[in-house]
Order: structure tokens, then sequence, then C-alpha cells
């Protein structure tokens, strides 16, 4: 039947051309990163529909709030109330601490570190994607968040951002399998890398030597290695490590601090890598230690004595030029 | 139109399922379901394209799945080529997939959805995005066994919204 051939013909055309569009737009995105102006425009403009999608979650939120008993708020607001207490005596000792710390950098040199500037966030997708661990959060480049951010909660780290759109952007967790943050073991300062495993609650450390000193229950904070993740947030703890002989490196797993199954609010950390060269408290990189002073002062000291003869005999010449001068002139008159 | 004026065109109907099953796609589910989620968007668009040839066709189902990857932020074109694939095989292999029985068309359809799977992992893995574990088999299931049900609603909600394909006039 030609009709039936023409139908065959149409089909198969039609999916040759998507074929083609694909590649082709694979291509463009993958390859040349051709896209993402494109993609930033559409993301942001389907961002409503993300939120209707977040709609049942935030919705039973609301509604189990609501329904909270009073003597179950009231136990809240008390616990929240000691909880508050206790960490504004904690925050008494901290700036203290700051403060002495800021003054002993400043003895050695080292740059200020400031305190960066943090937004909360609200998490407001989760990517289906069972193989990639990604949320996403309603904080985009109106808000001034830039590609890489560092993303931590109140317990840890939580992962960075890696797409940014207008009013959202989306956050590799650290158990994509995609993510790897430096970190070092806070008991030893033994440098390793976390890397994930698309477990939510699992990470895989790499690279470790048979021979290196690391326990069940190290904690392990990020590094600042890599310049992504700010210094000494803490990421996991060490569950176990296996050893088998016929593996060149130890086996070792750690759970992340964040339980990222549950995860509802985060904060945006904005992490300067470079540090500030208009800040005038700290003067920039010059060897000034005990011993460099000494060696100064002392090549200072060795000028000086060096000089002061020379100098104090030229005056004497000079004197005397004066003086002979003097006794030339009345002569000559 | 062929079936008379006051019948509707199937993009009536289409579009706001379309919709609905990217929401059903980007919808947070608890941890234990998120290996289950079924994959309605490629049974609605199926559904249309056996319905309603003339309209719904190959392209349709391209266009959706490029919403599906805007909206999951995976490599472009990746769910857009996935569901082009299962609508193109079930078109050009099955061409009396209407008449067949419902449980070869369960079978049909998982081995099709499960091929469009297939595809999506090795694009994923070609951007670079690893992915070890997990089982690709059971949404597969899953969506093929929902099959039934979608097509007896979206059967119904077709004669309730008085909708009908667009039919050749000559034949």
């Amino acid at each position: 039947m030609p009709r039936q051939e023409y139908n065959s013909l149409l089909i198969n055309l039609r999916f040759v051309l998507c074929f083609l569009l694909s590649v082709a737009l694979l291509f463009v995105d993958l390859r040349l990163k051709a896209l993402s102006e494109v993609r930033y425009y559409i993301e942001s403009a389907l961002y409503p529909v993300m939120l209707f999608a977040d709609s049942p979650r935030s919705i039973s939120n609301a509604v189990s709030t609501q329904f909270k008993s009073r003597s179950e708020l009231i136990s809240e607001n008390e616990r929240l109330a000691s909880a508050i207490f206790e960490q504004r005596a904690d925050l008494l000792r901290l700036h203290s601490l700051e403060q002495e710390n800021a003054a002993m950098r400043k003895l050695l040199n080292s740059p200020l570190h400031e305190t960066p500037r943090r937004m909360f966030a609200e998490v407001v997708a989760v990517d289906s994607d069972p193989s990639v661990q990604r949320v996403v959060v309603n904080r985009g480049t109106s808000s001034k968040v830039y590609d890489s951010m560092p993303v931590i909660t109140d317990e840890g780290l939580v992962g960075q951002v890696i797409e940014v759109n207008y009013s959202f952007s989306r956050v590799l967790l650290l158990t994509d399998p995609a993510s790897s943050v430096p970190v070092v073991n806070v008991r030893n300062q033994i440098r390793a890398l976390a890397e994930g495993n698309s477990l939510h609650d699992e990470l895989d450390i790499a690279n470790v030597a048979r021979s290196a000193d690391i326990k069940e229950g190290d904690l392990l904070v990020t590094s600042g290695l890599g310049g992504v993740y700010p210094e000494g947030y803490p990421v996991a703890v060490v569950t176990s490590v296996g050893l088998s002989d016929n593996q060149s490196f130890a086996e070792v797993k750690a759970k992340p601090l964040v339980d990222f199954a549950r995860l509802r609010y985060v904060l945006m950390y904005w992490y300067d890598t470079k540090p500030r060269s208009d800040n005038e408290d700290v003067p920039p990189k010059e060897p000034t230690d005990g011993k460099l002073i000494l060696r100064q002062q002392h090549i200072k000291d060795l000028i000086e004595s060096m000089s002061t003869p020379a100098v104090s005999e030229g005056m004497a010449a000079v004197a005397g030029q004066a003086a002979a001068a003097e006794d030339a002139a009345p002569g000559g008159e | 139109m062929a079936a008379g004026t006051e019948s509707r065109s199937s993009y009536f109907l289409f579009f706001p399922l379309v919709l609905f099953a990217l929401i059903i796609d980007i919808i947070s589910l608890p941890e234990v379901l998120i290996p289950f989620r079924p994959d309605f968007l490629s049974l609605f668009v199926l559904f249309f394209a056996i319905f309603d040839p003339r309209r719904v066709n190959i392209g349709c189902a391209w266009i959706s799945g490029l919403l599906l990857d805007f909206l999951l932020g995976s490599p472009l074109s990746q769910n857009a080529l996935c569901l082009a694939l299962q609508i193109f095989i079930i078109l050009s292999q099955f061409q009396r997939f209407a008449q067949f029985a419902k449980w070869q068309q369960i079978i049909i359809i998982f081995v099709v959805n499960l091929l469009g799977h297939v595809l999506g992992y090795w694009i994923s893995h070609l951007a670079g995005m690893v992915s070890y574990g997990g089982s690709i088999v059971l949404p597969s299931l899953i969506t093929a066994l929902l099959w039934p049900p979608v097509c007896l609603v979206c059967l119904f909600l077709c004669r309730s919204l008085n909708i009908a394909p667009n039919v050749p006039r000559e034949n």
C-alpha cells in the first residue's frame, strides 16, 4: 500500500531528524558548552514547575507544623531557648578567640581569616535520577550565587554549586560520584580525597596508603586545598578501614556528617580564595620572623659601625679645611 | 476536522498530561521509593502517538523529552533522544500495536523502555556522570505494568472531554 509506505517513510525521516538534532545538541552542550546561556533562561523560566513539584512536601511540612500540639511547642521552645543560651555563652568565647587568632596571625604575618558572608537557602527540589546526587536550592544569580560556591549546613559540608540560574541553583552533593573533596584527618593531618559513590550515606576515601594511620571514628575536615572549599569544615567520620593484602591501597569508608536524605535548609558560603589586597591592617608577605629581624639589625649595626668613623673623619677633614681656610684668610689679608 | 465540529483536538489533553508527567518525574519522593519511579512521560506520549498519530508524533515526543532534560539538568537531549527512540521503535516495528493483547503490549513496553533507559545511561556515561549500581530494570517493569491503567484513564478522559483523533478525510 503506498499510503503505508509513505507513513513509515515519514516516521523514519522524523526519527532520523530527531536523532541528528539530538547528536548535534549533545555535542554543542557537552563539548562546546555553548548552550549555557540558553539553558539559563529556559531553566529559569521552568522554575515555577519545580516549585509546584515541591509543593506536596512543603504543604505537608506546613500542615505538620500547624498541627503540633501546645505541649510539643512549649517543650520545643524550651529546648531551643536553652540551646541558644548555651551557644551565646560559646559565642562570647569565640569572639575573644577570634581576636586572639587575628592578633596571632598578624604576628605571623599570615592573612587574616575573615568571617565570610553566608546566606540561608532552602532545598526546593531533589534531582530524581537515582544515579546522581544533586539538589536544587532557591537562590540564584539574583542573590549573587556563583558557580562552584561551597554550600554548608550547621552539621558540616554539603557540596558545591554546579549550575546557577536566575532564581535557583543546582548543588552537587558530596555523595555524587562526580564529587571529590580534599580532606584532612583532624587527628594527624593526613591528607586524603573523599569521593562520592551515589549512596546517600557513604563516602569513599580514595588512595589512602595501607601504612597510613587512619582509624575508625577519625573526623575528616576540608583541607582547603583545591581552592573550592574553605578550610576546616567537618565532612565525614571514618566508619570502616579495610586492609587486604591483594590491594595496594586501604579501602576506607566514611559517613558524611550531613544527613542528605532529609536535607532541607543549607547555607551558601561566599568563599574568597584570593586574600584581599586592599586590607591595610595586614602588610603584604614580608619575612619578619625573629632570626631575620636579628640579621637585619646586625646588618644595620654593621653598616653603622663601618660608616660612623668615615663620617666623623670626613667631618673632621671638612672642619680642618674650613679651619685652614679661616687661618689662611686672615693670613692673606 | 473529520470527526465533526464538536470534538476537540487531542492537544487539549496532551499538553496538560505531559505537564503532569513532568511534575511526577521531578516530584520529591521518599528515599525508599526513588529507585521505583515510573516513567509516566513515555506512557502518555506513547498513548497519544497511538491514539492520534497525525498530531502527536516523534517530534512531540522529542520536545517533551527536551523539557524533561531542562528540568532535570541532564545533558541536553538525553531524555529527548530516549523518548523519541522508544516511540520510533513502537511506531515502526509494531504497527498494529493497538490491536495487540494487553499482556503483549506490556512486554513490548517493558523491553522498549528498558532499551531507552540503557541509551540514557550510555549518554550520561559519555557526559562523564558516572553511576554504579542501581537497577534500571525495576523502573521499566513498573512503567510497563502501569500501561493498562494509564491507557484506561487516558481513554476515559478522551471520551469525557470529547477528544477525537485527526483522521484523514479520504481513505
